[in-house]
């Protein structure tokens, strides 16, 4: 099942996305859940998968405005330097223990959103990425029970500021601007998701591929990150913990393919979808 | 003024706290936070509600919650206090080092810091709290306190260990209930003079940190419009904006805090946040 958040007719809703169209399931379980976030936290999936099966479309795809599929989450941990061949293109060794780090709700354009091209510097890069959707609260779990909590996976663009992400020791600045990155379209169910450890990603700019990888090559795989990041901190419904991204990005080009106003990102994971926003000027 | 946030039987509200109780500003007031009234730049509707009124509620029969219980950001500035006569290299760091927590991160005043069961390096990092008033983006420096709401004490507790695991402090500075903000916050206009404020951090009674504002890097107007140029700042927001030495990890042996410790940090003007200490179950 592939569940979103969005606008319609005036109002948030969510639902089920099908080729057909879309199901809404905004107060349509018996728990009356107003957002998507409510429903993982009542862990009823099963019930909504249930009125998915014998419901009719309501809305044509093209009705919906996307919203991220989870708009408010609690939490929503990043994973730097987490494929080899892009650890070497920045220049990093291979670490010991992950690079976590975080992000705001509001940094992250839904698909089809507008990225804002940052006021402050022309680095402005891409990459693309694997993001896990927690189900149940999580904390202190092993890696062989991690994947257990997943409710499901989107696709993600971390979108990254490079000289603000090294102004000063820590990554945030350059990884906290507005409107940089990219959340989306959908969740795919994890029953009805790829294996986390072997799905392909490719990532366009204008249509020409900068970056494809296999999550195979993660360092540190999802299920570790869960249960490395569940001992710190109880992993909540709807947090997103996004894996890391592969080679390719602008930076590693030379001269560096910088994003631009005008530009499409279009990031792809086998098995989940294509999640794609433009980037605009700022005002 | 100062305004609180809190919870007494079963209700949670907000108000004045005045003659060692609070004015309900719930009762009084459409908002149903104290974010909310903030945003609803209901500051000086506060002011005048509670001059004359007697308090509704003791302090001592409440729980405290997070002055801004349910803040969308919180911002940390890390090594940002030089030593009294330090002369810094190169004139000083170009950049102040800046990081996000999330409220989970952090206890209420009253309520236990919790010491992980993972590691024994928990330590503390006595701070001036800012809270944002207004929105603002792309705000120039000179016009920087105009969207400060007030201030609070924040704990900035630390994991030392986890925070230099991998490239980024994150997980020693995201542990559960790690730290603590409070007990209230005082309004802008009862501070003066941002550059005289003495920190005060006491473990068991015995000092570990004791500095001045004056000693901050990057100051207060600085921060806001730097962190303003890459996202918007919203009511409610908060900036912690780091801490003076004495941290438990400069002492040798380093003095990590223990089970049954309790730590205070005072700060002149603002206030007093205490927390039990207690270790993870």
């Amino acid at each position: 099942m592939k569940l979103a958040s969005f606008w319609v007719a005036g109002h948030e809703g969510f639902g089920a996305v099908t080729d057909d169209g879309i199901i809404e399931l905004t107060g349509r379980l018996s728990g009356r859940q107003q957002t998507l976030r409510e429903v993982l936290e009542a862990g009823v999936l099963e019930e909504a998968a249930q009125v998915v099966d014998d419901a009719d479309i309501d809305h044509a795809l093209d009705d919906i405005e996307w919203r991220l599929p989870i708009p408010d989450p609690e939490k929503i941990y990043c994973v730097g330097q987490n494929y080899a061949a892009h650890i070497a293109e920045m220049g990093y060794q291979i670490p010991t223990s992950p690079s976590i780090f975080s992000r705001y709700p509001r940094t992250f354009v839904p698909h089809f959103g507008h990225m804002v091209m940052p006021s402050h510097s022309e680095q402005y890069d891409y990459e693309g990425e694997l993001t896990a959707v927690i189900g149940q609260p999580a904390r202190h779990v092993t890696v062989e029970d991690a994947l257990a909590y997943v409710a499901g996976y989107t696709v993600c663009n971390d979108g990254s500021v490079r000289d603000w992400q090294k102004a000063g020791p820590m990554v945030a600045p350059g990884k906290n601007w507005e409107n940089s990155g990219m959340l989306g379209p959908w969740i795919v169910t994890a029953d009805a998701a790829p294996d986390p450890a072997n799905a392909t990603l490719i990532t366009r700019v204008n249509g020409e591929e900068r970056q494809r990888g296999n999550t195979g090559d993660l360092v540190f795989s999802a299920a570790f990150l869960i249960s490395y990041i569940s001992t710190f901190i109880t992993l909540m419904p709807g947090d997103m913990i996004t894996t890391g991204s592969p080679s390719g990005v602008a930076l590693s080009f030379d001269p560096p393919k910088w994003l631009k106003p005008g530009d499409r990102v279009e990031v792809e994971v086998e098995g989940i979808g294509t999640l794609s926003a433009d980037v605009v000027a700022p005002e | 003024m100062k305004l609180i946030s809190y919870r007494h039987g079963g209700r949670e509200a907000y108000g004045v706290v005045k003659d060692g109780g609070i004015v309900d500003m719930r009762a009084r007031l459409d908002h149903a936070t104290l974010k909310q009234a903030i945003a609803g730049l209901s500051i000086n509707e506060m002011e005048k509600q509670a001059t004359g009124a007697d308090p509704d509620v003791s302090l001592d029969d409440i729980d405290y919650m997070f002055p801004i219980t349910s803040p969308e950001k919180i911002f940390c500035i890390g090594r940002n206090y030089r030593a009294y006569h330090e002369v810094l290299e190169d004139g000083g760091p170009k950049w102040p080092s800046i990081f996000p927590r999330f409220a989970s991160g952090f206890a209420p005043h009253g309520e236990a810091i919790l010491r992980p069961k993972v590691s024994e390096q928990l330590d503390y990092e006595g701070e001036i709290g800012v809270i944002i008033g207004k929105s603002g983006r792309h705000i120039p420096e000179e016009k920087a306190l105009d969207y400060v709401a007030g201030y609070t004490v924040i704990n900035e507790g630390s994991v030392r260990d986890w925070q230099t695991k991998g490239t980024q402090n994150c997980p020693g500075k995201n542990f559960y209930r790690s730290g603590a903000i409070g007990p209230w916050m005082v309004t802008r206009d009862e501070i003066d003079d941002l550059d005289a404020l003495r920190i005060r951090t006491t473990v068991n009674g015995e000092v570990r940190q004791d500095g001045g504002s004056d000693m901050m890097i990057f100051k207060i107007p600085f921060v806001i419009s730097h962190i303003s140029k890459f996202t918007l700042l919203e009511p409610g927001d908060m900036i912690a904006t780091g801490s003076p030495g004495g941290s438990a990890i400069e002492s040798k042996p380093p003095k990590w805090l223990k089970n049954g410790e309790t730590i205070s940090i005072d700060i002149d003007r603002i206030g007093t946040l205490t927390n039990p200490v207690a270790d993870e179950r």
